[in-house]
């Protein structure tokens, strides 16, 4: 059975000049990407900025045209879908963004906003309409009171909360969360991860959730891919990854999060066990996506670098005895 | 804090801060005392709109147009709230420095990185320009910015966010402050970066035996760096307590509703069980404890009378009448 969204070979670069008469230049914001998120499946995507994840995202809601590749659903390219089947896509896949403060439109009540989507794929009544928006209202834990009332007059939290009725509103079968959680507090970040497990499980809706925050990619996700300057470095099921990454960037993105580490797996305050962890965090910057190093774009940072690292571009494969799981890196080749 | 420790570098007393209204004033900052000893990190942590940057602005006596602090502030024992301004300047920059969360704005774009850290060194230090110019490139170099002769004729916009912020640490730590306040150093930075950054401060502090205030809401930037944790809600510190014991056994309902938020290895598959609701604004906060409307241990007495801040176990304070019963860990 095809999978439910998959993505092939994306790239997507952006050219352009430094000052009027400068060479023309390449911004590789998607380098290659790969991947799939069958039914009721979350696929984690990691990585920090410049990673190419919501250039990503924007090319799996075909918001934007890759430069080469295909974005395919339940097998269709979405590139070449007709007017109607489009209309279908986009009612299947929906998106949510990082800032509840931008993607609200100041103007449109909240009744407005939420029976907007219902109202141009008819999918109630006239009569109905109401009613079905309070049902959604509902299940992001938000009461009838608020309908005729406006974004500003919300917080971060209940902002997020209408986007994410927004988006149930066409009972969609794919979201595409691209750092749904980093503007809000730590305790409101719980209650709308809590609501995005809850719809999993009793809509049975598939999720590509994009995240720089690996606890919370840790806890919901079935599988995770972890990307670095426009490509995957690592591709795992999310218990194996986070068990052993194998990547050294993973394992130095693991080890960068300031944690309550020693003291999640159990164990007392360790401040040898700290240093360990602070010791195997990566060095140095993070390079420009318009000026990635070559072979390897990790290698200038990478404490394993070897011969062949700033050469060959390591391919995403399946590395000896680690089945199912996928990593570019040439120590695993 | 306790007796026989020696004195600590900074006490804040019965600290509150108000913001003028039209309808009389509004208190953003109620009694809130800590202290922080000489060489350590205090970490200040809690959600937005808990009152940590005013605090530090009260500290640094910056405090924006209407807001006003009462209480005592001191400083190697002398008090330092509501000194005249021109004492306060020699003080600022020089004895206690601030570093803020947007690198990117609080540098100027139009100057070059070597002239502002000159600039922090010629305010308080009798130095020529030539030999505020070596001495940048030292501070440049000590924050761990390679080839620092060159990086001095940088612009800002020619650095990434993690480099602004060595920039800006450098700046901050010109005069050999005694006390550095990090104002969410971190946030605006990525993962990896933000772990140099945590660094890179805890080192210097070692280094020049340097106190620090760090303010985030990350509670594990705090396990990783700080001796002491304060907890902030409402303007009020909540709980008070070793690091190490912030963690294995918090004695506030909130700091256990912050530690419950948090997805957990262990919490794969389960509901998290976060805080309902979020933080009312400062005129509307319940009466008795501040967290009683939110708290889950709530029992009648907690909305007539404010608890007090009580030491359950030495050096571990909580605001909580029913702060002996709390037995949750990680």
């Amino acid at each position: 059975m095809d999978p439910l969204i998959k993505a092939q070979d994306l790239r997507k670069f952006f050219p352009f000049r430094k000052g009027l008469f400068g060479r023309e230049m390449v911004l590789k914001a998607v380098d290659g990407v790969s991947l799939e998120v069958a039914e009721n499946r979350v696929l984690g995507v990691v990585g920090e900025s410049g990673s190419g994840k919501s250039t990503l995202a924007r090319m799996v809601t075909a918001l934007d045209r890759p430069t080469s590749g295909d974005v395919l659903f339940r097998g269709k390219s979405v590139f070449s879908m007709d007017r109607h089947e489009l209309k279908q896509f986009r009612r299947a896949v929906q998106i949510i963004f990082q800032d509840p403060f931008a993607s609200l439109n100041p103007r449109a009540t909240v009744f407005d906003t939420i029976a907007e989507p219902i109202r141009i794929h008819r999918l109630a009544e006239k009569k109905d309409i109401e009613q079905k928006v309070a049902g959604l209202l509902k299940d992001v834990g938000l009461g009838m009171e608020i309908l005729r009332r406006y974004p500003h007059e919300f917080s971060g939290g209940q902002r997020q909360r209408i986007c994410i009725a927004r988006a149930l509103a066409v009972s969609p079968r794919l979201i595409v969360a691209d750092e749904p959680l980093s503007a809000l507090d730590v305790s409101i970040q719980a209650q709308i991860l809590n609501i995005l497990s809850d719809l999993k499980k009793r809509d049975r809706i598939s999720f590509l959730f994009i995240s720089h925050d690996l606890r919370v990619v840790e806890y919901l996700s079935d599988e995770v891919a972890v990307m670095y300057l426009g490509k995957v470095v690592e591709r795992s099921g999310a218990e194996g990854l986070f068990e052993k990454p194998l990547h050294p960037y993973t394992v130095g993105l693991f080890a960068s999060v300031p944690a309550i580490k020693a003291r999640e797996m159990g164990a007392p305050f360790d401040e040898k066990m700290e240093e360990k962890v602070e010791k195997a965090a990566p060095k140095g910057d993070i390079p420009s996506p318009i000026d990635i190093p070559p072979g390897c774009p990790f290698h200038p940072r990478c404490p394993k670098r070897f011969s062949p690292c700033d050469k060959a571009i390591p391919q995403l494969m399946e590395p000896a005895g680690q089945p199912g799981r996928l990593v570019a890196c040439h120590l695993w080749n | 804090m306790s007796a026989g420790m020696t004195a600590p570098l900074l006490e804040i007393k019965d600290l509150d801060i108000f913001f003028a209204r039209a309808k009389g004033g509004v208190k953003v900052v109620n009694k809130l005392a800590f202290s922080i000893q000489r060489g350590s990190i205090f970490g200040l942590a809690g959600e937005s709109g808990s009152g940590k940057s005013l605090t530090a602005l009260s500290i640094m006596g910056i405090l924006p147009n209407g807001a006003r602090a009462e209480g005592s502030i001191e400083f190697k024992g002398s008090g330092i709230l509501g000194l005249p301004s021109e004492k306060m300047r020699s003080i600022r920059g020089k004895e206690i420095s601030m570093v803020f969360q947007e690198p990117m704005t609080s540098l100027n774009p139009v100057l070059k990185i070597g002239y502002q850290v000159r600039e922090a060194l010629l305010a308080h230090l009798p130095i020529s320009k030539k030999e505020a110019q070596t001495r940048a490139v030292q501070l440049l170099r000590s924050v761990m910015i390679p080839a620092p002769e060159q990086r001095i004729n940088d612009y800002p916009h020619q650095l990434s966010g993690g480099m602004r912020q060595r920039v800006m640490i450098a700046m901050a730590i010109a005069c050999n402050p005694s006390l550095l306040i990090a104002d969410e150093p971190t946030t605006a930075l990525d993962v990896t970066i933000e772990a140099q950054i945590l660094e890179l401060i805890d080192t210097l502090r070692a280094e020049r035996d340097m106190s620090v205030l760090l303010i985030t809401h990350d509670l594990g930037a705090i396990a990783r760096h700080a001796r002491t944790v304060g907890v902030m809600y409402a303007g009020r510190i909540v709980e008070l307590a070793p690091v190490g014991e912030i963690f294995s056994g918090p004695k506030h309902p909130y700091t256990i509703g912050l530690l419950e938020s948090i997805p957990f290895k262990n919490k794969r598959g389960m509901p998290l069980k976060p805080i309902p609701g979020s933080v009312p604004p400062p005129w509307g906060l319940p009466p008795g404890c501040k967290f009683s409307d939110r708290c889950s241990f709530k029992i009648p007495p907690c909305q007539q009378a404010e608890p007090e801040f009580e030491e359950i176990t030495p050096g571990h304070f909580s605001r909580c009448i029913r702060a002996r019963e709390m037995k949750w860990t990680l």
